[in-house]
Order: C-alpha cells, then sequence, then structure tokens
C-alpha cells in the first residue's frame, strides 16, 4: 500500500494533514507513542519483535539486524540508519550516510533517517536519495533542538527539498519546542522527551519543565495529577510520565487546533515566549528564512490576525504586504494629492466613526474633484494601507495592542513605505495625522495637517488644505479601484490584462463587454476570477497552472498538475490551463511548487470550469 | 567504510605521538574459574605492541600506547621475577597487549624459555596467552603445545558474531571464517580457545549491544569456544571510542546489561561464562547510577569465579532506582536518534 501525507492546509510550513499508512488514515500533526505504554494513542513504535496488535504501527529494528531486514518489509517501517550520532567527525558522518543509503535504497516505500544533521551539506545529499519517502525522521534529538540556529537550518532545507507528501517525524522533540517544529512542517512528534523529563524528575507544563522537588502545588488536573500533590510523584516516577505524556499529547493536539483556526503562528509566538531556544529558533526563521516562511503561507484567512508581541511584525503576510507594496503596487496615476490618515481599531478603516469624519471633510474640501484625491493609512505592523487595499487580508482583519507607542523598527517600516509611495505617486501629500505619526509623515516630506486631528477645526483645516491645493486642477475621471487590488493579488500592471478598456463595475463586480471578469470577495479582499476574467489574464503569464488531464471535477488534484507558477501560494486565485485552454479559475489549496511536486491531495479547488 | 579507519589512523597517531613511559612487566593475583574457583595470576608483557594497533587498529583498543619494545632478556628477567611473585596461581593469563604468536613481538626463542620457567611451577594448570587469528598457525601452535606442560589456552579477541560490526564499529580486521578457522586449528592442536566478546561497541544502542553480545556468545561457544569472556568497552585514550564518548555520542555499557547477558546465556552456552569490567563504576567504565555500581560490580565478579548465578539473581531482586532509567533506554533508545545521555543514570 502507498504510503504518504496528504496536506489539508498550510500555515507557514506547518501543515494540517493526513498521514496515510498502509490502510490507515492519522491526523496530523500527531504524536507517536511507544509500545509497552497505557493510553490510546494513534501511532505507534516498536521494534520489529514486539507483538502488538495496535494499529497502524511504525516498526524500527536495529540496523545491525542485517537478517531481518531483508525477510520483513511488511508493514510499514521506519527504517533504520546507520547510528553514527550527532556530534561526530565529518568523516563518520559521510560514511554512516552511506551504509544507511545503501540499506533505504532497497525499501523505497518506508520511513527513512536523515542521520547527518550536523552538517547540512549531508542533509542535502541524504535528501537526494531519500526525498521522496513517505516518512522522514530527523535525526539529532535534543542536541540539535538546543542550536536554533543549526535547527532552523537543518528543518528548513529538508522541508524544501522532500516531498510534500512525505511526513517529517522529529523524535526526541522537547515538548516547548513541538509548536516552534510544527511551524516548520515537522508533523510528528513522540514521547522520548516525556520520559527523559519524567527521569529527570521535571514536571511538565505548557509554558517549559519545573524541577518537580521545587514544586508546591500541581496546576493541572490530567488524571494522574488531580487530587496529588508534587510529593506523590516523586517515588516511582510513574504518575510523573503519566502526566508528561498527557501534557506532550496535549501540546500537539493544541498545535492541530491552531492550525484549524490559522492561528499557529500566534501559538507558536505565545510558547516560543517560554523558551530561549524556541524564540532564538522563531528569531531566525522570521528573519533569515522568512522566504521559506511566505512560500507556504496562505494569501488570506477567516481569523483576524493579531499582531500582539514584537514577533508578529515578522510574520510572514506582514512582511509578504511590505514586498507587495513596494514590488507590485503602484498608486493611481490621475491623482494630484494624497492624505494621509492614521489607522483605526475599525476594519476596514472606512466603516470607522473617524474615517467617516475624515473623508465628510475631504469630500467637502474636494467637491466634484474628489477622484484626484487618494487616501493612504499608515499603521503598525503593515506600514501603509492605501484604501482601496483597506479590505485584502491581513489589513481588512488585523488587531494590534494600540498604544500610541512606536518602536524605532516599527517607525522606520512605515516612513520607508511611505517614501516610496510617495516618490511613486509625485504628488502633493498632506498629513492629517497625530501623535507618532507626525514624526513618519514629517520623515517623508509630507505637509502636516492640526495635530488634534478630531477637533472641528483642524477637520476644517484639512478641508481648506484639499480645496487649496487642488484649486488649479480639473475634476479627472474617477479612479478605477479595483486596480490597485488587481496589481497587489496578481503582480505589477496585472490589472492592464484583467481590466481592459471599457471595463465597468457594478457593486462588488466587474464586467468587460457585458461578461462578468471577477468580482472582490468581501471575505478576503481579493478578486475572484470568472472563466472570462482567467482568459483575460491568461496573457499576463502568471498564476498559472498547467493540469495534464480535463479536471473532472469541481476539484483539481496534485496528480493532475503537470506544473505551476512559483509565484502561487495556498489561497490564491489561479487560472487552469490545460491544452493551452482556460478550463477552470478557483483557488489553490498549496504554493505552486507544492502542488508541482505533490502528488497526493487537492491542488485547486474549482469555482467555474468547462 | 574508509572513512572510520581514516579517523582511527588519525587518532592513533596522534596518541601515538604523545610521549610514554616504559612500562614494566606488571602482575597481580584474581578470582577466576576453573571447573571451580581458582587463584590466578596475571601478567602484563611489555612488546613492541600489536601490529594490527599500532597501524590504526581497532576502535576500542588503547592497549598499543602501554606497549614498549623491551629486550628479550629484560622481559625473561622480569617475567620470573614476577612467577616468584605470583605464588601458587593455578591459573596464569599472560597478556603482551598484541599477540603472543607474533614474532615481532615476542620471538619463538623467547616463548620456549617463557614457557620452560611456566613448567618450573608444577601447580599452574593452565596457561593463556592471547593472539588475532592470523598468528594461529599449527605450526606455532604445536610447538607452543609441545613444550609447555600445562594445558594452554589462547584468547581470541572474537568480539561479535557480525562481521559487519565487527568490520565497520569495531575496524577489527578479521572475518567470522578466520576466527572458525583459528579455532579449529588451535582444537586440532590441543589448544583451547577463549573467546573475548565486545559488549557495546561503538555506534550500538545499550540493547543492541546486549542482543549482540548474547547473539555473540553463543556463536563462539557453537564454534568451539571453551570458555566465553565478556568484556565490556572501557574508554581508553586516543581512541575512536573516546573521541566519540568526550562528544557524548557514545557511553559504556550499564552493569545491568551485563547481568542480562549473563544471565540471557545461561541456557545456551554450557562453558564458564566470564566478566571483569575494567573501570566499573566510572564514567570510562561499565556503570550505573553510581549507588549500586559497586554491589552490581562484585555480584559480578562473584558469579565469574563460581558460575553460581544466585548472585545474579539476588543482585537483581535488591534492585536500584536506576533499573528502570536503564530499562526505559532499552526501549526508547535508537530511533533515530543518537545515544540516550549518559547523565540519566547519574540522577
Ligand atoms: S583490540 Fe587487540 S587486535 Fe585490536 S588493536 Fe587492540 S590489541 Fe590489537
Ligand atoms: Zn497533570
Ligand atoms: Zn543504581
Amino acid at each position: 500500500m502507498d504510503s504518504y501525507l496528504e496536506t489539508i492546509k498550510h500555515q507557514g510550513p506547518g501543515r494540517l494533514g493526513k498521514f496515510h499508512i498502509d490502510e490507515h488514515v492519522v491526523p496530523t500533526p500527531n504524536f507517536f507513542h511507544f509500545t509497552r505504554l497505557p493510553g490510546r494513542h494513534d501511532l505507534y513504535l516498536a521494534d520489529l519483535d514486539s507483538k502488538t496488535k495496535k494499529r497502524p504501527v511504525v516498526y524500527d529494528s536495529s540496523f545491525f539486524d542485517l537478517e531481518k531486514q531483508d525477510s520483513n518489509t511488511e508493514p510499514f517501517r521506519l527504517l533504520p540508519d546507520f547510528p553514527s550520532g550527532f556530534d561526530v567527525p565529518r568523516g563518520i558522518a559521510e560514511e554512516a550516510l552511506r551504509e544507511t543509503l545503501l540499506v533505504a535504497e532497497k525499501y523505497p516505500g518506508h520511513g527513512a533517517v536523515v542521520t547527518p544533521t550536523r552538517y547540512p551539506s549531508l542533509v542535502l545529499e541524504a535528501l537526494k536519495h531519500l526525498g521522496r519517502y513517505p516518512l522522514l525522521a530527523v535525526s539529532g534529538g535534543e542536541k540539535l533542538a538546543s542550536n536554533p540556529r543549526l535547527l532552523v537550518e537543518v528543518i528548513s532545507l529538508i522541508r524544501g527539498a522532500a516531498s510534500p507528501n512525505t511526513a517529517l517525524y522529529y523524535p526526541y522533540a522537547p515538548v516547548a519546542m513541538f509548536p516552534i517544529l510544527a511551524y516548520m512542517g515537522v508533523d510528528l512528534f513522540d514521547s522520548a522527551h516525556a520520559f527523559l523529563a519524567s527521569i529527570r524528575g521535571e514536571y511538565i507544563t505548557e509554558s517549559g519543565n519545573r524541577n518537580l522537588r521545587k514544586m508546591r502545588e500541581l496546576p493541572c488536573s490530567c488524571g494522574a495529577c488531580r487530587g496529588a500533590e508534587p510529593r506523590d510523584f516523586l517515588g516511582d516516577g510513574k504518575a510523573l510520565l503519566k502526566h508528561n505524556l498527557s501534557v506532550a499529547k496535549a501540546m500537539v493536539i493544541q498545535i492541530r487546533e491552531a492550525l484549524r483556526e490559522d492561528r499557529l503562528r500566534e501559538y507558536v509566538e505565545e510558547k516560543a515566549s517560554n523558551d530561549p531556544k524556541a524564540m532564538a529558533a522563531l528569531r531566525i526563521l522570521s528573519l533569515e528564512k522568512w522566504r521559506f516562511l511566505e512560500e507556504y503561507a496562505p494569501v488570506s484567512s477567516p481569523t483576524i490576525q493579531r499582531y500582539v508581541s514584537q514577533e508578529s511584525y515578522n510574520r510572514p503576510e506582514v512582511k509578504r504586504w511590505h514586498q507587495r507594496l513596494r514590488e507590485r503596487y503602484s498608486p493611481p496615476d490621475n491623482v494630484k494629492l494624497t492624505i494621509i490618515l492614521p489607522c483605526s481599531a475599525r476594519k476596514p478603516y472606512s466603516k470607522s466613526r473617524s474615517h467617516r469624519m475624515f473623508r465628510r471633510y475631504i469630500r467637502r474640501g474636494a467637491g466634484d474633484k474628489l477622484s484626484l484625491v487618494h487616501e493612504v493609512v499608515l499603521t503598525s505592523p503593515l506600514g501603509l494601507v492605501p484604501r482601496e487595499l483597506e479590505g485584502v487580508f491581513p489589513a481588512g482583519s488585523y488587531d494590534i495592542p494600540v498604544t500610541g507607542h512606536w518602536s524605532e523598527e516599527e517607525k522606520t517600516v512605515c516612513i520607508d513605505l511611505l517614501k516610496d509611495y510617495l516618490r511613486k505617486s509625485g504628488t502633493h501629500a498632506l498629513a492629517h495625522v497625530d501623535g507618532v505619526y507626525r514624526d513618519i509623515c514629517m520623515e517623508a516630506g509630507a505637509e502636516l495637517g492640526q495635530e488634534d486631528i478630531l477637533s472641528k477645526s483642524a477637520l476644517e483645516h484639512l478641508s481648506r488644505r484639499v480645496a487649496e491645493i487642488l484649486e488649479d486642477y480639473e475634476p479627472g475621471t474617477p479612479y478605477f479601484e479595483a486596480r490597485g487590488i488587481c496589481d497587489y493579488q496578481f503582480g505589477p500592471r496585472a490589472w492592464s490584462w484583467l481590466f481592459p478598456q471599457g471595463t465597468t463595475r457594478k457593486g462588488r463586480a466587474f464586467y468587460h463587454q457585458g461578461e462578468q471578469v471577477a468580482a472582490i470577495n468581501p471575505a478576503t479582499g481579493l478578486l475572484a476570477l470568472t472563466l472570462k476574467g482567467g482568459e483575460l489574464l491568461l496573457g499576463y503569464g502568471r498564476y498559472l497552472v498547467e493540469a495534464s488531464i480535463r479536471p473532472p471535477s469541481g476539484n483539481l488534484f496534485c496528480v493532475g498538475v503537470k506544473d505551476a507558477g512559483e509565484e502561487i501560494r495556498p489561497g490564491d486565485e489561479v487560472v487552469v490551463v490545460y491544452n493551452d485552454e482556460v478550463v477552470g479559475v478557483g483557488r489553490a489549496a498549496l504554493s505552486g511548487r507544492e502542488m508541482t511536486e505533490a502528488e497526493h491531495g487537492l491542488a485547486v479547488n474549482l469555482r467555474h470550469r468547462r | 567504510m574508509r572513512a572510520f579507519p581514516g579517523e582511527i589512523r588519525r587518532i592513533r597517531q596522534r596518541g601515538l605521538a604523545r610521549k610514554r613511559k616504559a612500562p614494566k612487566t606488571i602482575w597481580w593475583r584474581e578470582r577466576d574459574y576453573l571447573e571451580g574457583e581458582v587463584k590466578a595470576g596475571v601478567l602484563i608483557l611489555p612488546t613492541r605492541g600489536c601490529a594490527w594497533g599500532l597501524a590504526g587498529g581497532c576502535a576500542m583498543c588503547g592497549y598499543v600506547y602501554d606497549s614498549f619494545p623491551t629486550p628479550p632478556d629484560r622481559l625473561l628477567t622480569d617475567f620470573k621475577k614476577a612467577m616468584d611473585e605470583l605464588g601458587d596461581v593455578e591459573y596464569l593469563k599472560i597478556f603482551n597487549s598484541g599477540s603472543f604468536f607474533d614474532p615481532r613481538e615476542i620471538d619463538r626463542e623467547t616463548s620456549y624459555r617463557i614457557f620452560d620457567e611456566i613448567n618450573r611451577h608444577p601447580r599452574i594448570r593452565r596457561v593463556q596467552v592471547e593472539a588475532r587469528p592470523e598468528y594461529l598457525d599449527r605450526q606455532a601452535l604445536r610447538g607452543a603445545a609441545e613444550r609447555l606442560t600445562p594445558q594452554l589456552e589462547v584468547g581470541i579477541g572474537f568480539e561479535t558474531v557480525s562481521d559487519y560490526i565487527r568490520e565497520k564499529c569495531i575496524n577489527k580486521g578479521f572475518t567470522i571464517e578466520d576466527f572458525k578457522r583459528a579455532v579449529k586449528t588451535c582444537i586440532k592442536e590441543g589448544v583451547e580457545v577463549k573467546a573475548y566478546i565486545l559488549v557495546k561497541p561503538p555506534f550500538l544502542t545499550e540493547k543492541e549491544g546486549i542482543q549482540d553480545a548474547v547473539r555473540s556468545g553463543y556463536a563462539a561457544y557453537k564454534y568451539g569456544a571453551s570458555r566465553i569472556s565478556l568484556n565490556p568497552v572501557a574508554v581508553h585514550r586516543d581512541t575512536l571510542v573516546e573521541e566519540l564518548w568526550k562528544r557524548r555520542e557514545y557511553a559504556p555499557p550499564w552493569l545491568w546489561s551485563l547481568v542480562k547477558i549473563l544471565r540471557d546465556l545461561r541456557e545456551k552456552v554450557h562453558a564458564p561464562l566470564l566478566c571483569h569490567p575494567t573501570g566499573a563504576g566510572k564514567a570510562r567504565g561499565a556503570h550505573n547510577c553510581g549507588r549500586c555500581d559497586s554491589r552490581v560490580y562484585k555480584a559480578i565478579v562473584n558469579f565469574s569465579a563460581t558460575q553460581k548465578y544466585e548472585y545474579l539473581d539476588k543482585v537483581l531482586e535488591t534492585g536500584c532506582a536506576c533499573y528502570e532509567v536503564w530499562r526505559t533506554q532499552l526501549i526508547l533508545e535508537g530511533f533515530a536518534q543518537g545515544i540516550f545521555p549518559d547523565d540519566l543514570r547519574r540522577l
């Protein structure tokens, strides 16, 4: 039977999936349990000698039992590696890898071990041979986990080089590292750390391990802890183990839940704040490997994103926002005045009381020249939100603690984006802002309005200045707002393909020659295409998925994907092409590279097809 | 596998370059077993050292650093002196940290004069020397057996029944066929064989170490060895094992493992089982938690001298808190993971 992991959804490289082992299906992320232990679990590890009726079981056996390896290949097994260890001289790691591959290559459908994690170049070498195995165990355990830089390097390398259908297993992972590992794309954990902690007299909690001997109370109500005291746990360690196992398992379930609710990243940030190693890994990952994170980060989410910690500012969708504003978005061309406004707690901003007020006074000042005015909103951590993008994820649905205090980093991001915007737009900029925003606007060279922005006098000043600045201009043609969204979504000047001359708007929908081409999805703020829209966008050459079959149903699966644009991200709107003909449009479930490489799982959910 | 020997050679050269003192002949008495408990004498002869070891040799062996070319006359004088001081031993074990029958270590003439000296001690019933299989040819054995009055016994470092482990993990430099041939030759010439089994070669988990030792002990017995000696790895200076140990990628076996191996072999091997762990209880030797080490060590030594399993049964009955840790290690160690952290034994 085929074994593989099918991705259901991503949050960064982290994924919710289904692991198919022989005839079993197990949800992931999940937790390997060692046999001979009580409790109900989905996955068991046992050596070949253990007689167990529990299924599914991934077997392990000694590398040195060569006879056994030759006979028993059923059921699904984790093939042993030459156990050279982690911190060994390179020559030994190299030879051990060669030995491991000799055995592993005889059993392609099984799990294998990536041993030389101390040496990333050897990891890459191993992946050349093992990259398509359905299960890869990352060796190095506690030692690798205590070296965040190497850990990030190695996991991102393996995740990037292995098939998307390969499940990643990190044996011996410390429980505190489960969330960050899951975020990097590790699918499977095990109970080893719970054992080690129990031997060490450590009581695992969700926020780190405690020394049991120093505890006065047990802050848990699991079966082992209920009604017990720390000293009851000292004896043979069985009760402590039971508790530790339950916490470890609960952590995995929390991760799954967080994935389902699109808040894995938030969970990772929260948990990492308890553990310096996990935090170091998260920072290195966010700052140095953000392209790795971004590739798997969905373009939208129904969940409100809470940017509550410093780590939130480096989330992949935030950095993507910055990047797309710089590289894809361009300000409307026939505009003469840019008005800079502060953000509001309510999203979209234009629904807030303050913005409705600002806009009333702007309209009053502009009169019939309103189309010459373009509004942009300053905010952290997104920096800058042009008005027409205010409904686009994550601008349309984020939450931040508002204090009026900005870090230097937040300010810098904002100033840079504003400067970049103003340079491209070349218009006069009028800032109707207060507090810290004033420094930012001054720095970017904007004209400052009055400080007390909600006061009648300041608002009237705003009206007056708008009227004065526009005095010399004739009224222009209204700006076609969907252009900004289109470019943000598909790339620079994509709008010229999707919205040819004569495109009209009715509500959220856009028409060309009487036929609908696209509509704004109110949930994501992004454009959803029709087949006609797909045909128009075809010439642009991006966001295309080349199918090897005409999609027989509303779902295009990865097996049917021949090629897909590298720029495609989970949740993206894509055009499905078969034999140079547009056969469907829909939402990508995976990134372009992933759907090309994967052989199992959903690739595109088709909205329209023919 | 080419790099392990390369690594071993590098470490060996580093070790040999270190300044060493010329060692003296040393000897001591210990308890051993020959159809009952006997007093045994152990005698270490300094020679130029194991040829295989000097060129790189075995991953765990640091004996070559104790060797030193000693003139035959000096060797004989020392030997005689030692024999006088050892007194009334019944079993004499001569170790030269190499091969007794390698003429580069001990020339034929000197060996005969050693035998002549032994023959002057009528209480000695058995004499053990040691050698690699390649030196155990018929001629050498016949000459020795004829010259020596007591029963001659040759210790061979069989180490493991697995050619793979012997080659890849130990770098022993001979195969199971070489061993079998040597045993056959010995038996034909009336020489008995004591097989050394290495407990927990590098790269093996604790559990693999146990399984391998049990299989190997049984195999050696089947092939005709008349005594089986279990040698847990001790961490010698300037060896590959030490390199791994320092990086926390190797730990010597538990004393509990030795108890288990001895008990597992009980039904299978109808020959004396011997085990004299060196450095027991220390970080570099086979050890447990530190609290029970001397108790378990004594049980093993008592067993070796008497072959009475009561000693082992009793020490198991008494047990220790660390026994569970050892059991956990057997379950957990080896899942795509380096060794089980050794510090857990000491908690
Ligand atoms: S273990 Fe024996 S054969 Fe190997 S190097 Fe040492 S003395 Fe020589
Ligand atoms: Zn509990
Ligand atoms: Zn103990």
